[in-house]
C-alpha cells in the first residue's frame, strides 16, 4: 500500500518539475520583460547556464516568489490565493452535482436497460457529452436567468450582502461574518452556485453516468450477482451492496481524469457566469497583456490538477486492492 | 410579512409546520430592508485607483472621487456655477493673484476600521492635499509611485506659488499670473480634500501606501472594500456635513461587458447601469421598470495620430488621414446615430465652440494626393482600440475595423490592436501607440479643461496629450486666455486656437456622443455628471 503512495506521490513530484521546465523553457524564449522578476537571479550578468537559472526559477517558485501584476503591481501568488476558493467553491458543487446525478442516472438506465429511459438517458448524456460549455452556459442564463427570472445573472451573492472574505469559501465565510440575515445570504449563494455548477457539471456528468452504466451491465452479467439473484436477494440489496460500489471502484480512474475538464471548463464557466474565480482571472489577465498573472494562475491550475489526480489515484488504490500493483 | 402575522396562529401539529414555514419567511424582514437602502450601480469598469489625484478616467472619477471626497467648492449638477462645498467662502484679490477661502468647521472625516479621526476638517488637510502633488520633498509626494496628471498637465505647479495656512479654519492661494478659471479647476475631482492626520498616522506606522488603496475622505460614502474586477462597497458617511444620504449602502458592480450590464439592470440586480448600449436603447425605452436618462454631452472621441513618431510628424501625412476616413458611416453603425460628428474638440454645448471651422470632407481621393506630397507610397500603421465601452466611444474596436476598411481605399495597411483598458491607458500616455482611438469627457464646462489636458506641451509631458503634439501657437491662445476674465475675449482666443488645431490635424475628430444612463424606476432623483457618470449623492429608492 504504502509503495503506491510513494510512487504516486513521486510521479506527481516528476509531473510537477517536468512542467515547470516546459514553462521555463517556453519562458525563456518568449523573453517577456514582465517575468524577470521570477526568472532572473541575484547576479544574471554573472551566470547564464540554463540549468542555474531554471534552479533559481525553481526556488522562486517553491519560495511563493511568483513575481508581481504588470497592472497593479500586487503579489501575484498574494491574489492567485485570494482568487482559488472561488473556483474550488464551483468546482466542488459541480463535481458533487455531476457525481450524485451521474450516479443516479447511470443506474437508472441500468435498471431499466434497453427500454425507453435507458434511451432517453443515453441521449441526454450524448447531447450534454457534445455540447460546448460556452454555449450552453450562454443558452441556461439567457433561458433560465433572463427569460424565467429564475437564477440571478452572475456573481457570487448579491451585490448588497456584505460578508468579508475569511476563508474565500462563501459559504463558510457566511457563518464567520456577523451577518444579520444569515439565512437569505446562504439562499443568494445558492441561487447563485446553482446555475454555473450545473453547466460545469454538464460534461462529467454525461461521462459518469455512460461509465457507471457500462460498468453496472458488466458486473450484473458476473456470476456472483447472477447467484445472488437466484438465491433471492433483494434487487437493491443486490444493486446497492454488490454492483454500485464495484461500479464506483472501477470507473474511479475515469472519474479522477474528469478533474481536469473540470478545471479547464471551470475557467470557461466563471468567465460567462463573472464569478470571480481564478479562470476568469487568467482570461482577464490575457485579454490585459498582465502575463506574471497568466503564469501563476496556469500554474496553479497545474498543480491542482496534479495533485487531485494523484489523491483520486491514491483513493481508487484503497478502494480497489487490484489497483495496488501498477 | 411581518410578526404580527406570524404569532396569530394557534398551535395545532399540523399550524406548527406551517408555523416553521412562515418564522422562516418572516426571516426575510431584515433582509428586504438591506434591500431597501442599498443601490448597486453596475458600472463599466475596474478602476485603476480611488485616488482622484492619480486618476484620469471617469470610471475612477465615479468610484472614487465623487462617491468618497468633496472640493473646496464644487459645481452645481448641471451647470458651471461655482458654489460653496468644504470652504463656505472666498475672497479674490483684486490683482487675481490672492485667493482666501474661509473653511465649514462641521467636516467630519470617515471613521472606519482602519482609521478613526481625532479631529474635524480643516486648513492642515487642504494644505496636505494640494502640497502631496505640488513639492517633491512633500513625504508623500512619491508614495504609490504615480504621477499626478491632472495637477501637472494644467500647469498647477507653476500657477500656484504658495499655499498658506492663516488659521486653522482659513487658508490662501497665492497664484503667479490671473487665472480665470481657477476656482472650477479646484471644483474638479483632483483638488479632493485628504485628511493629513491619516496620512501623519501612516507615516508614523511607515505604512504610506495604505493610503490610496484604504482612502479617508469626508464625501457622502465611505470605503468599505474593493474586491478588483468584482465590486467595490461603500456605506454612507453617518456625520456627513449636508447630513447622511438616504441609501445606506452603495456597491459599484464592476460589469465591463455592455450584454452582462443590461442583462443585470433588467434582472433586478443592479438599479442603476452606466453606459448602455445604442442597441438596447430602445428596449430600454419600452421596458416601464426602467428609466432612461440622457444628456448631450460633453465628450469628443478622436482618433490620435502620435505627432512624435513618423510619418505622423508630417502635417500632410495627418491631413491625408483626415480626408481618408467617412465619419458619417462611423455615427451611423458605431454611434448608431446617437452622436454627431466633431469639427472641433470642443463639443457644441460649451461656450467658445467655433461654429464654422473648415471641415476635413471625406475624400479618398485628396487624401491619397497628400500622401503622394509627403512622399509615401506604402505605409503600414497601427490602430489601438480598448475593449471596453466608452461615453464617447460605444465600441472602438469596430470604429477601429470600419477605419481599416476606409484607409484600404488609400492602399494604407493597417493592423488593429486590441488591449485591455487600464494597459491600453497606461501604454498610451507612455507613447507606446503609433495612433490610437481616444475620447474625453469634461469635468466641467469651461473650455480650459479640454483644451489644456489634451493639446497643450505640458500635457505632452505627462502623457495626457495623446498625441503628444506640441505648439508653441495653440498654447500661446490658451496662456493668453487664462489671464482674462472677459468671456468675449476669452472666446476669441480660443477660436484661433481651435483653428490652430484644424490645421495642424493632431487628431480626427470624430464625434460627439449623447449620454445615456438606465435605471430601475424606483431610483429616484438621479443625476448625471457632464462627464456621464453619476451623482449618488442625494439619490432615494421608492418602491
Amino acid at each position: 500500500m504504502w509503495v503506491v503512495v510513494i510512487k504516486k506521490i513521486s510521479s506527481a513530484i516528476i509531473s510537477i518539475l517536468s512542467i515547470t521546465l516546459v514553462i521555463f523553457l517556453l519562458l525563456k524564449t518568449a523573453n517577456t520583460q514582465s517575468l524577470d522578476a521570477i526568472l532572473l537571479n541575484d547576479n544574471p550578468l554573472s551566470d547564464t547556464s540554463l540549468i542555474t537559472q531554471y534552479r533559481n526559477y525553481l526556488t522562486n517558485i517553491i519560495n511563493g516568489n511568483w513575481g508581481y501584476s504588470s497592472i497593479n503591481n500586487q503579489p501575484i501568488l498574494q491574489e492567485v490565493i485570494a482568487l482559488i476558493p472561488a473556483t474550488i467553491e464551483l468546482t466542488f458543487f459541480a463535481t458533487l452535482m455531476a457525481l450524485l446525478i451521474g450516479l443516479i442516472a447511470g443506474t437508472v438506465a441500468t435498471i431499466f436497460r434497453h427500454t425507453f429511459i435507458d434511451f432517453f438517458v443515453l441521449l441526454i448524456s450524448f447531447v450534454g457529452y457534445s455540447v460546448p460549455i460556452f454555449w450552453w452556459g450562454l443558452i441556461t442564463m439567457l433561458v433560465i436567468s433572463l427569460d424565467w427570472g429564475l437564477t440571478p445573472v452572475s456573481g457570487r451573492i448579491g451585490f448588497l450582502f456584505d460578508i468579508e472574505p475569511i476563508t474565500g469559501f462563501m459559504l463558510v465565510d457566511v457563518f464567520l461574518n456577523d451577518v444579520s440575515n444569515r439565512w437569505e445570504a446562504i439562499k443568494s449563494i445558492f441561487n447563485h452556485l446553482i446555475l454555473p455548477a450545473m453547466v460545469l457539471a454538464t460534461v462529467p456528468l454525461s461521462i459518469i453516468a455512460r461509465t457507471i452504466r457500462a460498468a453496472l451491465i458488466e458486473i450484473l452479467q458476473k456470476d456472483h450477482i447472477l447467484s445472488a439473484f437466484a438465491r433471492g436477494i433483494s434487487g437493491v440489496k443486490i444493486y446497492w451492496i454488490h454492483a454500485i460500489r464495484n461500479a464506483l471502484a472501477q470507473s474511479m480512474p475515469i472519474f479522477a481524469m474528469q478533474i481536469g475538464a473540470l478545471v479547464m471548463g471551470a475557467i470557461i464557466t466563471e468567465t460567462i457566469f463573472s464569478w470571480p474565480g481564478l479562470g476568469k482571472w487568467l482570461i482577464e489577465s490575457l485579454n490585459r497583456g498582465d502575463f506574471p498573472a497568466v503564469h501563476g494562475s496556469t500554474i496553479m491550475l497545474i498543480f491542482i490538477i496534479i495533485v487531485i489526480n494523484s489523491l483520486l489515484d491514491i483513493a481508487s488504490a484503497i478502494i480497489n486492492p487490484r489497483l495496488r500493483k501498477f | 410579512m411581518n410578526l404580527k402575522a406570524c404569532s396569530k396562529h394557534t398551535l395545532n401539529p399540523l399550524m406548527l409546520l406551517l408555523l416553521v414555514l412562515l418564522v422562516s419567511a418572516c426571516d426575510n424582514t431584515p433582509e428586504q430592508s438591506i434591500m431597501r437602502q442599498g443601490l448597486v450601480f453596475c458600472s463599466e469598469g475596474n478602476p485603476d485607483t480611488l485616488n482622484p489625484q492619480f486618476a484620469t478616467s471617469g470610471i475612477a472619477f465615479d468610484a472614487g472621487g465623487r462617491t468618497l471626497f468633496n472640493r473646496l467648492v464644487q459645481l452645481e449638477p448641471g451647470t458651471s456655477t461655482i458654489k460653496p462645498s468644504l470652504a463656505e467662502s472666498w475672497t479674490i484679490s483684486e490683482d487675481g493673484l490672492r485667493y482666501q477661502f474661509t473653511l465649514r468647521r462641521d467636516v467630519q472625516f470617515h471613521t472606519t476600521k482602519y482609521f478613526q479621526p481625532s479631529r474635524a476638517f480643516n486648513a492642515n488637510d487642504v494644505l496636505f492635499s494640494f502640497n502631496r502633488q505640488r513639492l517633491q520633498a512633500h513625504p508623500y509626494h512619491f508614495v504609490s509611485r504615480r504621477s499626478y496628471p491632472y495637477f501637472d498637465s494644467m500647469g498647477l505647479r507653476e500657477l500656484i506659488i504658495d499655499i498658506k495656512k492663516i488659521h486653522n479654519y482659513s487658508v490662501e492661494f497665492h497664484l503667479a499670473r490671473p487665472e480665470s478659471p481657477f476656482l472650477s479647476i479646484l471644483a474638479m475631482e483632483f483638488a479632493s480634500i485628504f485628511s493629513a492626520e491619516y496620512a501623519q498616522r501612516l507615516l508614523e506606522e511607515d505604512q504610506q501606501e495604505l493610503f490610496d488603496l484604504f482612502p479617508i475622505g469626508t464625501g457622502p460614502f465611505v470605503f468599505v472594500r474593493h474586491v478588483q474586477d468584482s465590486h467595490i462597497r461603500f456605506h454612507a458617511h453617518p456625520q456627513y456635513y449636508k447630513g447622511p444620504e438616504k441609501i445606506k449602502y452603495l456597491v459599484f458592480a464592476i460589469t465591463p461587458e455592455p450584454s452582462l450590464r443590461y442583462a443585470r439592470l433588467t434582472a433586478g440586480e443592479c438599479d442603476v447601469m452606466a453606459n448602455p448600449l445604442p442597441a438596447y436603447l430602445n428596449l430600454i425605452h419600452k421596458n416601464k421598470t426602467l428609466d432612461l436618462y440622457q444628456m448631450t454631452g460633453l465628450n469628443i472621441g478622436y482618433w490620435a495620430f502620435n505627432t512624435t513618431k513618423p510619418p505622423f510628424d508630417d502635417i500632410r501625412v495627418r491631413r491625408a488621414l483626415n480626408h481618408a476616413i467617412n465619419r458619417q458611416a462611423i455615427i451611423h453603425s458605431v454611434y448608431l446615430d446617437s452622436a454627431e460628428i466633431a469639427e472641433s474638440p470642443l463639443p457644441p454645448s460649451i461656450w467658445s465652440h467655433h461654429t464654422e471651422l473648415p471641415s476635413y470632407t471625406y475624400d479618398p481621393v485628396i487624401a491619397r494626393k497628400l500622401l503622394k506630397e509627403a512622399g509615401i507610397e506604402q505605409l503600414e500603421i497601427d490602430i489601438w482600440a480598448f475593449n471596453i465601452q466608452r461615453p464617447y466611444n460605444p465600441d472602438s474596436v469596430k470604429m477601429a475595423e470600419l477605419i481599416k476598411r476606409d484607409l484600404e481605399q488609400i492602399d494604407i495597411k493597417t493592423n488593429i490592436v486590441t488591449l485591455e483598458w487600464s494597459s491600453f491607458i497606461h501604454r498610451v500616455s507612455q507613447g507606446q501607440h503609433q495612433t490610437a482611438l481616444l475620447g474625453w469627457t469634461a469635468d466641467n464646462e469651461d473650455p480650459d479643461h479640454f483644451l489644456t489636458p489634451l493639446l497643450t506641451c505640458d500635457a505632452a509631458m505627462t502623457g495626457s496629450n495623446r498625441a503628444f503634439w506640441c505648439s508653441k501657437d495653440f498654447d500661446g491662445h490658451l496662456n493668453s486666455a487664462r489671464k482674462i476674465t472677459d468671456p468675449n475675449q476669452r472666446a476669441d482666443l480660443y477660436y484661433q486656437a481651435q483653428e490652430t488645431f484644424k490645421s495642424e490635424a493632431p487628431w480626427l475628430t470624430i464625434a460627439h456622443a449623447t449620454q445615456y444612463i438606465a435605471a430601475r424606476s424606483h431610483v429616484k432623483n438621479l443625476k448625471q455628471t457632464p462627464s456621464g457618470g453619476v451623482y449618488f449623492s442625494g439619490v432615494y429608492l421608492e418602491r
